[in-house]
């Protein structure tokens, strides 16, 4: 049977090898930090999900920052900050 | 001819027989719905011969997956969409635009508001390629146009990644995702073209990218002067709105405008003191989230936000053919005191 040969048109991506962070085994007196991406509902959850933490696992502290605007990465100076003071993260991902 | 087995893109095979491509095509999702010419060997090469570079040489990383544009993906996706060798330049001119940061193609690709990036093009190339600035220039009938654009979003599906219903999330996206793209009508127009305000030489040829999500008509079949023909298109102008604005000026509105002594410039500083967002009739929700989006304005009931945070973020372009109807084309994104969450770009062609 005559065939039609044609080329695909995705690229391929490359994974990069990274190695996940080591975690930690509880948030008690942990710093913890929360990133909200500043839609209406996505604050209101995140604050309720601040005060559980809180209430339930008594970490150091908890450091809560809303992005400026959702449609974008959070800002270098934001990230910089949740990086170097915080033990863990909570964020959320679309899509 | 090229020795096909530098090319390095796999290799698919089906029945000889157009409609079997296009069945497989549409199963796979990598075409937009439209009829694809089938992305043989041949087709390629001869698209990769129109241009000086090598097939891996990488344009840029398209995001969400930040994968890599080469000449060879390009080239297919240039011969899927309909493109003609020639437009080549052209099409790696758009891809290098698109993957600049700051249109921050990751967000127009992923957002619920369903962008196009459209496409402004400027310069002799228009007369080459026969790209259309003229009757219908928004509309069908021109295959630069319509390749060139829909080559964008093919580039946005297939190396990006971004899939309706999976990636992309548009809610409903609109027509300019199948293609939108023309070229300024620099003849008829009284002002420096686009390009020219942007630093480029008069003669030299530009691609500018810039997020698109709708297009409302500035129709004005009566006003006789430009006070009257600016005020109209300022209150099509009026609403959220993002970080730049596109008014689409119609040679006939442009001359009148021109007529009475606006640059483009005053065009902008006109539109810019009139059309604007009113805080005061919205839903206390909706007023209680704009407070806190933009809390650099502290804004009340009273507060207007203008179309863009600066005259200079409207893009005055014109394009056309006979009659009064020009067009306001909304930028989907947000003006943020750190600049905005989307900005427009413009590269040269290069041969």
């Amino acid at each position: 049977m005559a065939t039609l040969k044609f080329l695909d048109p995705r690229a391929t991506v490359n994974p990069q090898d990274r190695t996940l962070a080591p975690g930690v085994d509880s948030l008690e007196g942990k710093v913890v930090g929360i990133i909200d991406n500043g839609q209406a509902n996505s604050t209101t959850m995140f604050q309720e999900l601040a005060n559980l933490v809180q209430e339930r696992f008594k970490p150091q502290e908890v450091i809560f920052r809303t992005k400026p605007t959702h449609m974008q990465g959070a800002p270098k100076a934001m990230m910089e900050e949740i990086v170097n003071r915080c033990d863990a993260v909570i964020t959320g991902l679309g899509a | 001819m090229m020795n096909f087995n530098t090319l390095q893109a796999e290799r698919i095979e089906v029945g000889d027989d157009l409609w079997a491509a296009q069945e497989y095509f549409d199963e796979k999702g990598w075409g937009d719905g439209l009829p694809i010419i089938p992305p043989t060997e041949e087709r390629v090469a001869w698209m990769l011969a129109a241009v000086k570079r090598a097939p891996q040489d990488v344009i840029g990383a398209v995001p969400p997956r930040w994968a890599q544009a080469t000449v060879e993906k390009i080239a297919i996706n240039a011969v899927m969409a309909g493109c003609k060798p020639e437009y080549m330049p052209t099409l790696i001119a758009c891809v290098e635009a698109i993957t600049e940061p700051k249109l921050n193609l990751y967000a127009l690709q992923a957002t619920t508001g369903g962008p196009a990036v459209m496409i402004i093009i400027n310069g002799p190339i228009r007369r080459q390629l026969n790209v259309n600035g003229g009757a219908n220039a928004l509309g069908e009938g021109w295959r630069a146009n319509a390749t060139i654009g829909r080559f964008v979003r093919l580039i946005q599906r297939n190396v990006g990644g971004s899939y309706p219903g999976t990636t992309c999330k548009a809610t409903l996206g609109w027509p300019g995702k199948y293609s939108i793209c023309f070229g300024e009508n620099e003849e008829a127009s009284p002002w420096e073209p686009l390009h020219v305000e942007r630093g480029f030489k008069a003669d030299q040829s530009t691609v500018t990218a810039i997020s698109a999500d709708a297009s409302i008509r500035a129709s004005d079949l009566d006003s006789t002067k430009a006070v009257g023909i600016l005020t109209n298109f300022a209150q099509r102008m009026e609403g959220p709105s993002g970080p730049e604005a596109i008014m689409v000026i119609c040679p006939e509105h442009a001359k009148i405008i021109a007529g009475d002594g606006f640059s483009k410039m005053d065009v902008k500083k006109f539109v810019w003191q009139r059309a604007a967002y009113r805080m005061k009739d919205l839903p206390d929700e909706t007023f209680y989230q704009r407070v806190k989006r933009r809390s650099d304005l502290k804004l009340t009931r009273d507060s207007v936000i203008p179309v863009t945070d600066k005259p200079e973020d409207i893009l005055v372009v014109v394009a056309g053919g006979d009659g009064s109807q020009s067009q306001y084309i909304h930028v989907w994104g947000q003006s943020t005191p750190e600049g905005g969450s989307t900005r427009s770009v413009s590269k040269r062609i290069e041969a």
